[in-house]
Parts: structure tokens; C-alpha cells; sequence
């Protein structure tokens, strides 16, 4: 029954002296000392991926899990073992991401051997989830199992105790205390796990485990993941450097480049990618390949710690455990750094290899599945594995994948150099490649979700394409702001692009992702944690993309701040398609701008604004301290600085009315 | 953020200076009490963001000048039905609605108080303090609100909080109309109060007692619903619904389970509950009352489940019906305004505006948690000015986005869908839908601006004939693919209503149920028991809907239309042009009105069917085994 009035009494003083953040922490932090030493989350049930047993022998495919079904192969059904039989268990990579289901690592390898291997790779999967894959693995009684994972290993499940030590450190600013509490604390113990659960579950039967490798001469940073939040202001210094380094870059100054890029390093300790990646280009334009791929290494692994999004990535924290797993349970390794640094004579591994930044090249499974079956050949006593035929497929099917190379990474924020490079190799190798470019143009250019568009429709003919763009889920291609894509597919195709549409609403959002947002974590922002109402730029500049059907004046309303200012104001430029045209005021709160534009810096077709928002740095105490908090109350930090916040952006026919500016 | 500091001023209020941050916390002192924050600005014509959150049915609505200019639930936005997070993109909305930046508000209001809140969570901890259940790890969190509110929607001024029960009082009595009535808010719980009562008089509304958690009609509602197998926090409508193919032979069963205190009180026998310790919500007693283990989750129903219902619903009538003749004892006014989550039980309602004292009733269309959100703006509106809100009654809940026609045609204009275009041919429209309509076929209707709250009322409806003996089983199987005992309801003209129903007032809103007495076999929209969830359309709050049940009329004589929300089982509403195609692809409907645009299901491009014809999983945002009482 309801306890007496004391009670009461006792909980609404409780309430009123912890209604404060400083309360909300003090609830937190006992309730974390209450359940410390509690067991971890227990791994999930056995699931042998979409397939259950289907009472003959053989496995198929269970409607229940249909909205998972295009992670997986598409296959209907595993039949019963026949002869002998190779496990194939992995990700995206193992997938075969842009080639499947026409060209798999699993079908590579059993056209090698000449025998089944049961594809149970899984676009997307974690460690954990792959615990429960390996579980159910024993079902298929494989001779031997292939365990080719390690690229989404990032994504873990935060224990309490991980989340006191990363407050301390995020408190501190150590970022490169974070990383080693990721990955050291969290990510390598997790794969050790991974293997044992492999050893019990392979019963003595052979194991290849195969070491995953990323693209570290030819990958860039995304936009916006600059440095973390430095103590100190020192984010100023280091986007000075940041843009010296570019501009030497550039200019042909390799060195001044690496001495600029040193000086970063100096300022982040190492916790940002960027100062890596300049190091890494500077050496190797330098001419020093050794040292430019330890930078690369090094630029591939500074991000785990910033709890923020990360493309798939397999760092060497990773890579050492899985090696010396592999020994120490009596696997058979394939090290694909090793093995790519023998094909690159030495160089780090690059676009010959990899399609973005992990998934590999038919050049790379070839030599990723040529080593597995090296080993397993022998071990299951079957003939020296066969070469695959030359070319391993179809030159329409390689430049699909190229042409879904050049979006997805176009979608992760790589230069535009890429992206011209992918569709160049597209249409170099098959003219039908052409004809995927046309069709995404049209798609681009309609108004409405893609999926309505009939281009859309032929494109997802070849099902490269259904698999990668996923028609059944509409969210999976949403609207993003397409402008260097298209302008490279523009160019590849010359005279033979479609006629763009003129676009033109009689209001723009810029803010919509269709305008905005480059990238696909660019929609919500680099944090894992909710999504906020206004965009925060994360550099110094942020870009709006649209389309008008003619040149003619227009009205931006725009509301920004500038969190770094204090009680200070800067100026925050506005340009026009590159020209600047203004400059506004801004400070520390919001305030709303009504601009009128005129018709002559605009023209027709493709327009961008853009803002130059003045280096402030953030405000840096305020925000480590946040981050501290948030994990303290095991919710994501915000660690990466905004250097200008806007709340609306809207372009709009002019109003009659003269321009006014209100502050908040 | 600027640590806050606590005082003995009743009241929790921000100002727009992050270094002069005074939290003025407190728990009132006893009921009664209508929190004032800081002293009323001199704003003349304030515009109001009102929201609601981190409970479930998280909405935003905007107040300009006391005119109410747009509101939605996120859930329509995020399409996680319930989603309970701040409502990021419904306040966006309203803003974008009202040409609005955030420099152009004057205030936020927030529809509930957090340190009543966190006060009513450690004492359902205790003795542990604090619990350690994992539904409320790191949810103890007075701070939450204004911290989401400053970091996600990036307010940086002023925010009045208004107590839960409060802002029910406010939504309901500031929109009825009413110069003066009795109040009464019913819902599950808030901070501490389940039930309020109050008196509302010019621009002052006055709570005057509250019954406190754990004592609650609806946590007693929804314990029965878990017992019966179905979600609590969304599927209470469907043990309503349930509730007339049963028999009353429980209702000595369900009285145990709640005795009148007299008054305006009542208790709960806690040894039949187990919503204090989070896990679920009834005991093992209340199995061993009734005889019979929990029904499993998603279990059809049976002839127990639907007595069990029904005897639930006769007693919280007879609970309900006692309580507000208890209330116009106290406040004798000729009407009564009802809020909060129970007042959407229109059976109940049906009988309070039969058989209570009250002449007029005015139920809020948004009368659960999303709801809130109006009455907090409300509230912060007399806050800020002195004066209650547009005095006029609420008209229509039209308030969410709509899209021209231009837009809706550009969402064709590459596909290879076969569209008709309508625009500027409205008669011709209205007479292609009508003539669908009359040959059988099931039509998803998109019109104009989505509505507030949980009832479809003409612009995001699901239409058919009612006089088809087979259309319920239809709509049921084939288009929500929901339980077949669950009733559908008539849209009907206002001016025909009495020929076909029980009901002597308009009711635009299908809050209450009465009984069909039309001449004509309505089997589609009559429940089992006789009656009907009956909407009332006139000419100037929906003129389109309402032409289009003029020309049904032509055609048939029947001027009523079977009216269903526009979703699928499971799913919210749908919002955009986008959402209502893909729920008519994933649908069984034979005809999509977008607009001006009609397509039917013949003139589908074969990989949109092949692509969506089957629905993927519904997300809903609110766990649905215990009541989110954190």
C-alpha cells in the first residue's frame, strides 16, 4: 500500500535539493556505484542470420526477418551438407558491398576450392551480433569456418564502468586517453572474445581468420570531423595550421605542409584524424611511403575514442589482437596489411585495392580469397585451388560497381577527385555505365523521394543496384545535397546528361538535407547522440545547394549565432556563388537576418550560399565539461566544435517589406 | 550550463540569460495552488511555443497572441508512434508554419513540472533511493526539459513549466469556449496527480483538489488492458472496443480492484497491481481475482476478455459518472471541459453528456499527453499577459502541415504512375471519389492540414461505404489489418446527423458514442452494442470533406462515410504526400486521394507494389508491456 506521509515528505525535499544538473549527476552517479560489478548484457540468442531450419536438413529463410534481408546473401535457402562445406562469416566487406550479389567473397572462394561455402557475411554487423551468428554457426557443420570481420567493432555497447573513465577523460580534454580506454578497454577485449566464442564453436575444425585492411592512401576524414574540443582555445591554432597545411599542400610545399601538420598533432595530441591525413599526404609527396602509411594508420584509428560516427575501419589495436588471437588458438591468418603491402611493393594500400574505405576491389578479394584458400586447400585435403576466370566477371558488372562506388563515397564526403576517378573507371569499362549516370541524373533532378521517380526504377534493374539502394526501405537513399556528384557525372557525360531540372520552389529550406547535407551524417549531425533542431557548421564555412530556373533577386532569412562569441560579436560572411555579398553581425545569441539578394549574383541551374563564419574558438570549458556530464549520465557527448549554429535559412522571393534584423 | 539554484518561490522559471539563471523551484505547497512564475511581462500579443515529452505523445502547438496557429505530435514527423523525445521537428513545424525564427517567440512552455516528477519517481524507488530498475536508470533527471530544450531546439529564453494535470485543465477549459465551467482531467498519471478537478471562470482556471498516484483510473485501465493481452499506452481504445461483445459478470472482480473514497477520491487495492515496481503492471493476485493467468500478448480475444472488458468499462462509467456529479456539486456550472488520456474513452463520455449534470461538454481533441502541450501555452499565455487565450471555442484541430498541389504533383511528375490530376476540378474529383465510393471501394483521403490528436477527421482518413455488411471486415482485414472486433466510425453531415444518431450537438471531433437510429443499415459503422463514434462535418470547418459527403449522398442517400485514421496497424498517421503513398502501397486500399491527384491501385507501376507491398515493421517509440510511468 502507499507508504506513509513521511515518505513524502522525505522524497519532495529529495526532489527539491537534486532538481539541479549538479542533482541529476549525484542520482546518477549512485545508481552507477549501485550496479557496479552487475554482469554485462548477456549475448544475444543463437541466429543463424535469417535462416532458421526448415525441418528437411536445410536452413530457409525466414519472413519474420525479411526487413533484414538484404543485409544478408540472397539466398532462399541453405540446403543440407552435401559434400564438404566452408563457412564464410564476415561483414559488408565479405559481402562483397557493391558487387554482391553478382561477385562475393564466398563465391570466389568456393570457385577456388570447388566446394559450398555458406555465405553468412552481414552488411553492417557488429561483434556482438556476430556472437550470435557464431552460436548458431555449429548447426551447418562446417569442415571449416572463415571469420573475415573487424571493420564494425567500433560499435560497442558502453559498460558503466567505461563510462565513468571516459567522463574523466573527456573532462580532462585527453582524447587520447578515450581512444585508448575504446579501444584498449573495450574494443580489443571484445574481439579476444570474438575469438575464443570462434575456437569453442569451430570444435578443432579449421579456422581462417582473415585481417581486415583499410584504404589508407586514397581515404579522406568526412567534412566537419575536424579536431575534437581542445582545452586551452587550442582549436584556433590548429585550424590555422589546418589551413596552412592545405594551402602548402597545394601550392607544391609538401614540407611546410608536414611542419604545419606536426604543429596540429602538437595541439591534438593525435585525436583527430585531419592532422594525420596531412602528415601522411605530406610524406608522400615527400617521397617517404613508409612513413606517410604509419600517418595513415595513424589518421585511420585517431577517431575511435570522439564517440562519434566512424565509417567502417579496423584499427591496428584490432588487427595485432586478431593476429595474435589467431595464434594463439591455432588459426590459419591471413593478413591482408601484409599481403596488401607485398601487392602495392610497399606502398599503402589504395583505389586498386578498395572501392572507399574498406570494401575491396575484385583485385583485392581476389587476393583476399586466393590466401584463404591457400590455407584451407590443404587443411580440408582438396586439390590446389583453381584461379578465378580473367576477368573474374563481367567489365557492365565491374562498372555498376564502380558507379556505386562513386555515390556512396561521394555520400561519405571524398573530394571530388574520387569521385571522377570511379566514374571515369565506370565508363571506361562498360559503355552501359553511361546509361546508370543518365538515369541518376533524372532521379536527382525530380523533386519527390527517389524511389517515385521511373529512372529510379530502371536503375535498380541490375541488382547491384537493388542491393545497394535498397528500393523497399525509402529511407536508405534520402535527399542529400548531390552537387559535386552530379557535377562529376556531368562531366563524365558531357553533351550526353540529361537536361537538368530547373528545380526552383517559390521557398527553399536550405536546412533540408536536400540542400545541406553532403553526406549521409551530415542529415543529423556527427554525434550519436539526438539530433538537434538547428545545424551546428562544424567548420568555418557551411554551403547551401539548390537549383534555380532563372536568375532573379531573392529574400534570405537566416537566423545564426556564433557559440564561441561570449559577449562579443564577429562577422559572418555571405556569399553567392562564390562572391561575397554581405556581411552580418552576429554574436553569442540568436539573431535573425532578412537579406535582400540580387538577381544578378544568382544564375540558372545549380546555386550555392555560402557562410563564412568568423575562428572563434568554442567554448571550450563549458563543452568538455558537457561531454564529461553526458556520460556521466550515459548519454553521447558533443566533442566535435561548432564554429556557427543557424536555426532557419530560408530563401524565399522577396517580401514587399524593407530588410529588418531581431535579436533574441 | 549555469548550475541553478533552489529557493522557496513557487514557481520554475528561466530567463533568457544563461549567467543569470534562476531555477525558482518548488513543489506547491498542497493543491490548489496554480503556479505563477515570474511576474507577467508586459507583452501585449506574446508568441507561445507549447510542448510536451518524455512520457509519450510528445507534441508542440503554437500560440500567437493567444490564436492557436498550428500544432502536431512528433510521432507523425518521426514515424515512431508515441515518440516521446522533445519534440524537435513538430516545434519546427509550428514554426515554419507561422513564418516564425526563434528570435520571434517569447516564450516556451513545457507541460509539466520536472521536480514534482523526479519527487514522484524517488519515492517509487523506495526503499531503494535511488532504484536501480532499469527503466529508471539515468531517467532520474529534474534537469531534462530545459536541458533538451536549450541544447536540441536551441531556445535560449524564457520557459514556463505548468504542471501535468494543469496543462490538461488549461487545454480543454482555454479552448472550449466557455466563459465559465467545471473542470475535470483523467489520465494515468502526471507528477503526482491522476485525477484534477477544477474550476475555470474568465481568464483564471483554479485547480481545486487532486486524487495522487498511485490512485488511477487510467493506470487501473491499462493494468486490465496488460491482463488482457494487449499494449498498454496505446491499446486501451481496443479494450473499449472490446468491451460491448462482453457481459458485465466481473464487475464485483474490477470493484475490488477500486473503491470509492468518496468525494472526488478514490483508491486502488494495490495488492492486484505491480506498476510500483516497474516490471509489469498487474499482480499475481489480480490473476488469482479473476481466475485465470495474463492472456498473452497479442492473444485473439475471448468471450473473458471481452466480459473482463466489459465490466471495466461499466465501472469506470459508474467511477467516472460519480465523480463529475461529485465535481458539479462543487462547481455548478452548466459545462464541463474534459482532458487527459481517459477522456478519450468516448463510451464513458457518451454517458457523462447523457447522463451528468452538466448541459454542455467540451472534451479537448488532443486529450492525452500530446494535448499538453496546448495547455501549456495556454497557461504561459495568462502568464504573460493577464488574459486568457482567443476566448473563441476551437473549431477544428486542422492544425498540422499541408502541401500545395504543385508539390503534390511534383511527388508524380518522373514516375511512371498513372495519375489523374484534378487540379482546378474540384466537382469532377469529388464525383470520381463518390463514385468509388458508392461501387465499394476503400479510399485513403489526404487533404489539406493534418490533424491534432488521435482521431483522422477528413484530411488524413481512411473513407468507405458504411451500408456494406462486408466493408468492416474489408477495411479491418485488408486496410489496417487490425483486430476485426474493434469498431469504425461515421463521418456524416452535420445537418443529417439526428436522422441517423442519438445526438442533438454537433460533435466534430468523435469523442463520444451514441446510438444509430437511421433509417438505413449501417452495418460498417455500427458496434455490436448499437452505437457509433460519431463525427459531425459542417461546411466551414471542412468544406471539401463535407462536399464529398454531399455528392456521396447524391449518388447513394447516404450522407455518412465509414472515417478511419490514414495508417496502418501499428503506425502513426500518416503526415506528408509521401507517408500516405507508401501506407497505400503497403496497404490493401483501392484508391489514393492526394489533393487534387487521384490514383487508383490499378495505376500503380509494378515496382512500387513489388518494392512496398508488404509493411515492414512498425516502430513504435514507447515501450508497451508496462505504462511508462518515468
Amino acid at each position: 500500500m502507499t507508504p506513509a506521509r513521511p515518505d513524502r515528505q522525505a522524497t519532495r525535499r529529495l526532489a527539491e535539493l537534486l532538481a539541479s544538473e549538479e542533482g541529476t549527476l549525484v542520482l546518477a552517479q549512485l545508481q552507477r556505484l549501485g550496479l557496479a560489478g552487475a554482469p554485462p548484457l548477456p549475448p544475444g540468442p543463437p541466429r543463424l542470420g535469417v535462416w532458421e531450419p526448415d525441418g528437411a536438413g536445410g536452413f530457409a529463410r525466414n519472413a519474420a526477418y525479411a526487413a533484414e534481408w538484404r543485409f544478408w546473401a540472397d539466398v532462399e535457402r541453405i540446403p543440407p551438407k552435401r559434400g564438404p562445406r566452408v563457412v564464410l562469416l564476415g561483414e559488408s566487406v565479405t559481402r562483397g558491398y557493391f558487387y554482391d550479389p553478382a561477385f562475393t567473397p564466398a563465391g570466389a572462394l568456393g570457385a577456388m576450392l570447388g566446394v559450398e561455402v555458406v555465405d553468412l557475411a552481414r552488411s553492417d554487423l557488429t561483434a556482438r551480433e556476430l556472437g550470435s551468428v557464431l552460436d548458431a554457426a555449429p548447426a551447418l557443420d562446417a569442415d571449416a569456418l572463415v571469420l573475415f570481420a573487424g571493420n564494425n567493432w567500433h560499435n560497442v555497447l558502453y559498460s558503466l564502468a567505461d563510462l565513468g573513465r571516459l567522463a574523466e577523460a573527456a573532462r580532462r580534454g585527453d582524447w587520447a586517453e578515450a581512444r585508448r580506454v575504446v579501444l584498449d578497454d573495450i574494443v580489443v577485449p571484445q574481439c579476444r572474445d570474438v575469438l575464443a566464442r570462434l575456437a569453442a564453436r569451430a570444435g578443432g575444425r579449421p579456422v581462417v581468420v582473415v585481417v581486415p585492411e583499410f584504404n589508407l592512401a586514397d581515404w579522406r576524414s568526412e567534412p566537419g570531423v575536424l579536431a575534437p574540443v581542445l582545452p586551452l582555445a587550442r582549436n584556433v591554432p590548429w585550424m590555422l595550421a589546418r589551413g596552412d597545411a592545405e594551402r602548402a599542400l597545394a601550392t607544391g610545399d609538401p614540407e611546410l605542409a608536414r611542419k604545419r601538420a606536426a604543429e596540429m598533432l602538437a595541439l591534438d595530441g593525435g585525436a583527430g584524424a585531419i592532422a594525420h591525413e596531412l602528415t601522411g599526404r605530406a610524406l608522400a609527396a615527400l617521397g617517404r611511403p613508409h612513413e606517410a602509411r604509419a600517418a595513415f594508420e595513424a589518421a585511420r584509428d585517431a577517431t575511435f575514442g570522439l564517440m562519434i560516427p566512424l565509417s567502417p575501419r579496423c584499427p591496428a589495436a584490432v588487427q595485432e589482437a586478431l593476429r595474435a588471437g589467431a595464434a594463439a588458438h591455432g588459426f590459419a591468418l591471413v593478413d591482408l596489411p601484409r599481403l596488401f603491402e607485398a601487392e602495392m611493393a610497399g606502398a599503402p594500400p589504395d583505389r586498386r585495392l578498395f572501392l572507399d574505405y574498406c570494401h575491396l576491389t575484385v583485385r583485392g578479394i581476389e587476393l583476399a580469397m586466393g590466401a584463404v584458400a591457400g590455407w584451407l586447400a590443404p587443411a580440408l585435403r582438396l586439390p590446389a585451388p583453381r584461379a578465378l576466370p580473367s576477368p573474374p566477371l563481367a567489365p557492365e558488372t565491374e562498372a555498376t560497381a564502380h558507379v556505386l562506388a562513386a555515390i556512396h563515397t561521394a555520400h561519405h564526403g571524398q573530394p571530388a577527385e574520387m569521385l571522377k576517378y570511379h566514374l571515369n573507371r565506370a565508363v571506361a569499362l562498360s559503355p552501359s555505365a553511361r546509361d546508370l549516370l543518365a538515369r541518376y541524373l533524372e532521379v536527382d533532378a525530380a523533386d519527390a523521394p527517389p524511389w517515385t521517380s521511373a529512372a529510379f526504377e530502371r536503375l535498380c534493374a541490375s541488382p547491384l543496384v537493388r542491393r545497394y539502394l535498397a528500393p523497399d526501405d525509402p529511407r536508405v537513399m534520402d535527399r542529400l545535397a548531390d552537387a559535386a556528384l552530379v557535377a562529376a557525372m556531368r562531366e563524365v557525360l558531357g553533351d550526353a546528361a540529361p537536361h537538368a531540372s530547373p528545380g526552383a520552389s517559390a521557398e527553399i529550406d536550405l536546412l533540408a538535407a536536400r540542400h545541406r547535407a553532403r553526406t549521409f551524417r551530415e542529415r543529423t549531425g556527427y554525434s550519436l547522440g539526438a539530433a538537434r533542431a538547428y545545424h551546428r557548421a562544424l567548420d568555418v564555412t557551411s554551403s547551401f545547394f539548390f537549383r534555380l530556373d532563372a536568375p532573379r533577386a531573392m529574400a534570405l532569412r537566416l537566423t545564426c549565432r556564433l557559440p564561441g562569441a561570449g559577449r562579443s560579436t564577429a562577422e559572418v560572411a555571405v556569399l553567392v556563388n562564390g562572391e561575397a555579398v554581405t556581411r552580418v553581425e552576429v554574436g553569442a545569441t540568436w539573431q535573425t537576418f532578412e537579406l535582400t539578394l540580387a538577381a544578378e549574383r544568382f544564375r540558372t541551374g545549380p546555386n550555392e550560399i555560402r557562410l563564412e563564419w568568423p575562428l572563434i574558438a568554442p567554448p571550450w570549458a563549458r563543452m568538455l565539461e558537457d561531454a564529461a556530464r553526458r556520460l556521466e549520465r550515459a548519454a553521447y557527448p558533443e566533442v566535435l566544435a561548432a564554429y556557427g549554429e543557424i536555426s532557419a535559412c530560408v530563401l524565399r522571393t522577396p517580401r514587399a517589406a524593407p530588410a529588418r534584423s531581431r535579436t533574441s | 550550463m549555469t548550475g541553478v539554484r533552489v529557493n522557496d518561490v513557487a514557481a520554475f522559471s528561466c530567463t533568457t540569460d544563461y549567467s543569470t539563471v534562476r531555477a525558482r523551484l518548488a513543489i506547491s505547497r498542497g493543491v490548489g495552488c496554480v503556479m505563477i512564475g515570474l511576474p507577467p511581462m508586459s507583452r501585449s500579443a506574446p508568441t507561445i511555443a507549447g510542448l510536451s515529452g518524455h512520457f509519450h505523445d510528445a507534441a508542440a502547438a503554437l500560440l500567437i497572441d493567444g490564436r492557436l496557429v498550428a500544432a502536431a505530435q512528433e510521432e507523425r514527423f518521426s514515424r515512431l508512434k508515441h515518440d516521446p523525445s522533445t519534440p524537435r521537428a513538430a516545434f519546427g513545424f509550428c514554426l515554419a508554419e507561422a513564418g516564425l525564427s526563434l528570435t520571434d517567440l517569447d516564450a516556451l512552455a513545457w507541460y509539466e513540472n520536472p521536480v514534482k516528477k523526479l519527487d514522484r519517481q524517488l519515492w517509487m524507488g523506495l526503499p531503494a533511493l535511488p532504484s536501480l530498475a532499469p527503466e529508471a536508470l539515468f531517467r532520474l533527471d529534474a534537469m531534462r526539459p530545459e536541458r533538451e530544450i536549450r541544447e536540441q531546439l536551441g531556445w535560449e529564453g524564457r520557459i514556463e513549466f505548468v504542471d501535468h494535470h494543469e496543462a490538461h485543465a488549461a487545454s480543454a477549459y482555454y479552448f472550449s469556449g466557455f466563459p465559465e465551467a467545471a473542470v475535470l482531467t483523467v489520465d494515468a498519471v502526471g507528477e503526482w496527480a491522476t485525477t484534477s478537478y477544477a474550476t475555470g471562470a474568465g481568464d483564471r482556471l483554479q485547480l481545486m483538489e487532486e486524487v495522487r498516484f498511485p490512485d488511477s483510473l487510467g493506470l487501473l485501465y491499462s493494468t486490465l488492458t496488460a491482463y488482457l493481452g494487449f499494449d498498454v499506452n496505446d491499446a486501451e481504445y481496443k479494450v473499449m472496443g472490446l468491451a460491448p461483445y462482453g457481459e458485465p459478470r466481473f464487475v464485483e472482480h474490477v470493484s475490488a480492484l477500486i473503491h470509492d473514497a468518496g468525494g472526488g477520491q478514490f483508491r486502488l487495492d494495490l495488492r492486484y497491481f505491480d506498476f510500483l515496481r516497474g516490471s509489469r503492471m498487474y499482480s499475481e493476485d489480480l490473476c488469482r481475482l479473476f481466475g485465470r493467468p495474463p492472456r498473452p500478448l497479442g492473444a485473439a480475444p475471448d468471450q473473458f476478455a471481452a466480459d473482463v472488458a466489459r465490466s471495466l468499462q461499466v465501472v469506470l462509467e459508474e467511477i467516472l459518472l460519480a465523480k463529475v456529479r461529485y465535481l458539479h456539486a462543487r462547481v455548478p456550472s452548466e459545462h464541463l471541459c474534459l482532458a487527459g488520456g481517459v477522456a478519450l474513452n468516448c463510451v464513458a463520455v457518451g454517458r457523462i453528456v447523457r447522463e451528468g449534470p452538466f448541459r454542455r461538454v467540451f472534451v479537448q481533441p488532443a486529450a492525452s499527453d500530446a494535448g499538453g502541450a496546448l495547455g501549456a501555452a495556454a497557461l504561459a499565455h495568462v502568464r504573460l499577459t493577464g488574459r486568457r487565450p482567443d476566448p473563441g471555442p476551437l473549431r477544428h484541430v486542422f492544425l498540422g502541415p499541408a502541401w500545395e498541389a504543385d508539390e503534390i504533383a511534383r511527388l508524380f511528375e518522373s514516375s511512371a504512375a498513372g495519375v489523374e490530376d484534378f487540379r482546378g476540378r474540384e466537382a469532377a474529383l469529388l464525383d470520381a471519389v463518390a463514385d468509388r465510393l458508392a461501387a465499394g471501394r476503400v479510399v485513403g483521403w489526404f487533404q489539406g492540414r493534418m490533424e491534432f490528436g488521435p482521431r483522422a477527421l477528413g484530411n488524413r482518413s481512411i473513407l468507405a461505404d458504411p451500408r456494406d455488411a462486408t466493408m468492416r471486415d474489408r477495411v479491418n482485414a485488408l486496410v489496417k489489418k487490425r483486430e476485426a472486433f474493434r469498431p469504425f466510425a461515421p463521418a456524416v453531415l452535420e445537418a443529417h446527423a439526428s436522422l441517423h444518431f442519438e445526438l442533438d450537438h454537433p460533435a466534430p471531433f468523435m469523442l463520444e458514442t451514441c446510438r444509430v437510429r437511421s433509417p438505413l443499415a449501417l452495418p460498417a459503422i455500427t458496434h455490436v452494442d448499437g452505437s457509433a463514434r460519431v463525427q459531425t462535418v459542417d461546411a466551414e470547418t471542412n468544406p471539401r470533406f463535407h462536399r464529398l459527403l454531399e455528392a456521396f449522398e447524391r449518388r447513394t442517400g447516404c450522407p455518412i462515410l465509414l472515417n478511419t485514421s490514414f495508417n496502418l496497424r501499428g503506425e502513426a498517421i500518416v503526415c506528408s504526400p509521401a507517408d500516405a503513398l507508401l501506407c497505400f502501397l503497403r496497404s490493401g486500399l483501392d484508391t489514393l486521394v492526394l489533393g487534387d491527384h487521384l490514383l487508383d491501385r490499378a495505376g500503380l507501376p509494378p515496382s512500387w507494389t513489388r518494392w512496398f507491398g508488404e509493411p515492414g515493421a512498425a516502430a513504435a517509440a514507447v515501450p508497451d508491456s508496462v505504462y511508462t510511468l518515468l
